[in-house]
């Protein structure tokens, strides 16, 4: 019995050990470090690291970019992820179903997803740009410096990017969703005469709790990383009009060089996305379906 | 009424598509005829764009570094995950379920959060800048994923294959490997094809810990970056087709599993 549970612990130790110290040295460690590191000021690896306190997060306080980054990251998740949520339900209602043609469009929508955001942000870049753009000849010349070089279009600009990028893959989760909702209550709802908003709102709605629960974890994560995507179409730009925490962040540990300051972002962010959490966690409590059985 | 429906799924597939098949379209255009119209056509197609782009912009190295490392990454990720998932769901102990917590819990917060003293830790460790540290994080920061698809479909096999197995007088790990990994094998495919897509459009950390040697997508971001003063336009648009057409590929080939692994994070 004794060799059984050594060969069966030894089993279980090989299984997780090699994982676990990876994880832990290159995620869970750093992820904790930030907060220390947050408390001083270096810039690099060479410099030494005196210790200053709160002072990183006092510049980030009196930093313009910093609230910019917050104010965008903040405008993403409460007006332009329930626009992205909201068409991504309409064109689910369209789209779904076994016709070909509904089968060959969910196909399509797919795409944005799988190609490299980068790739996306040049498509995007390029469609605004003031001599290239695919905009410029259909007669959407706009603002003089270009759609991503106003300083008022520029975050709307962004935000249709952020949308075509992500629609595809809630279009399909909410597909999935409404492909998964018995016949039966379609047939109910037929009888009773139940159609258009109202079925949405008192059958549809109701019964996709958990697949709106699901895409409202993942738009809240995707909505508060916003970073390949900036990084590479505007890099913040004008004034901080398209500035992200991430990238933000960014901008301070490379071209500042400001290493304990781009910690104490890295650590507004960590506690901004645990808040969020927490919201998110009060809103989907509870399925409102499970108390009437 | 009746063509209310297709009128808007056509319209939506329609913005989707023309941005897409403009950039290929562009990409074997000379850089006169990208500036002179979106629509111009030039003949004979300019296919040096991709030479350029490959060639005097580095994209092929950077094209062949990313498939190193995704390739890698997957093969040092894949077993690596699995056998987490299948320890942490089929020999419980007590903190197994706590593990399994903070492991999954990394795909709550972006992997840049942690950006400063990981690249310190490369550093110290002599491993930034190299193929190898970034394939090692790449696989801790795809565990969390990883393990959380596969537990779910390691969980869902019934302990009494183990069991009956075991009586037959096999080891554990021939029940891993014989038993247990073949009848997970629809799990590994979807940990398979979105870690794949996803590693070979990662951008976040290859741009933090890679100075001289890009993947794909930081070089293109690079040549953006560079070129749009320059205004060699041809070579920006032949390089995201590069970085584009091997993942849209796989996407045609394989269009049901791709959907499967793109949702299957979301539901099971």
């Amino acid at each position: 019995m004794a060799g059984q549970d050594i060969r069966r612990t030894g089993f279980v130790l090989a299984c997780l050990v090699p994982g676990l110290v990876l994880y832990a040295g290159l995620v869970i460690v750093p992820f904790v470090r930030t907060v220390q590191l947050s408390t001083f000021r270096f810039s690099g690896v060479s410099t030494k690291m005196v210790p200053n306190g709160i002072e990183n997060f006092q510049k980030l306080w009196e930093s313009e970019q910093f609230w910019w980054a917050l104010r965008n990251n903040f405008t993403i998740l409460v007006v332009v992820a329930p626009i992205l949520l909201a068409l991504s339900m309409a064109l689910a209602h369209a789209a779904v179903g076994d016709s070909k043609l509904a089968r060959g469009m969910r196909t399509v929508y797919l795409f944005p997803n799988l190609i490299s955001l980068v790739a996306a942000a040049l498509i995007w870049r390029a469609v605004y740009h003031p001599t290239v753009g695919l905009l410029r000849s259909t007669g959407l010349k706009g603002p003089q410096d270009g759609w991503l070089g106003d300083l008022n279009t520029a975050f709307p600009s962004f935000a249709v990017a952020f949308i075509w990028v992500s629609m595809g893959f809630y279009t399909m989760l909410y597909c999935a969703g409404l492909a998964g909702i018995p016949a039966e209550v379609h047939e109910a709802c037929e009888l009773e005469g139940a159609r258009g908003w109202r079925k949405y709102l008192w059958i549809t709605r109701p019964l996709m709790w958990p697949v709106r629960r699901v895409a409202a974890v993942h738009v809240t994560i995707a909505s508060l990383g916003v970073f390949a995507l900036v990084n590479v179409m505007t890099d913040g730009a004008p004034s901080n009009r398209t500035e992200t925490m991430l990238n933000a962040l960014y901008r301070m540990m490379t071209i500042e060089g400001s290493f304990g300051k781009a910690a104490a972002m890295g650590v507004v962010m960590m506690c901004v996305t645990a808040l969020s959490s927490a919201v998110l966690w009060v809103m989907f409590r509870k399925n409102p379906l499970e108390g009437r059985r | 009424m009746r063509y209310l429906r297709p009128i808007f799924m056509v319209i939506f597939a329609l913005s989707v598509v023309l941005p897409v098949a403009w950039v290929f379209f562009s990409s074997v255009k000379s850089n006169m005829d990208i500036t002179k119209s979106p629509f111009a056509v030039t003949i004979p197609p300019a296919w040096d764009n991709f030479e350029k782009a490959w060639k005097k912009q580095d994209l092929g190295a950077a094209f062949l570094f990313s498939l190193m490392v995704t390739t890698l990454t997957i093969v040092v990720l894949i077993p690596l995950g699995s056998m987490m998932a299948y320890a942490l769901s089929k020999y419980k102990f007590k903190g197994s379920g706590a593990i399994l917590g903070i492991v999954t819990m990394g795909m709550l917060f972006p992997n840049l959060l942690a950006a400063v003293p990981l690249f310190l830790t490369m550093v110290k460790i002599g491993l930034d800048d190299t193929l190898i540290g970034l394939v090692m994080a790449y696989v801790a920061y795809s565990l969390s994923f990883t393990v959380f698809v596969l537990h779910g479909f390691f969980s869902a096999l019934p302990d009494e294959l183990g069991e009956a197995a075991t009586i037959d007088g096999a080891g554990h790990w021939s029940l891993f490997l014989r038993v247990m990994m073949p009848l997970a094998k629809p799990g590994i495919w979807v940990v398979l094809i979105f870690n794949a897509i996803g590693l070979w459009n990662e951008y976040n950390l290859a741009k933090i810990l890679m100075l001289q040697q890009k993947t794909l997508p930081v070089g293109l971001s690079d040549l953006i970056s560079q070129q749009q003063y320059a205004g060699d336009w041809g070579s920006i648009f032949a390089g995201a087709v590069l970085v584009m057409v091997p993942v849209l590929t796989l996407y045609l080939v394989l269009k049901d599993k791709v959907q499967q692994a793109m949702l299957a994070g979301a539901i099971k």
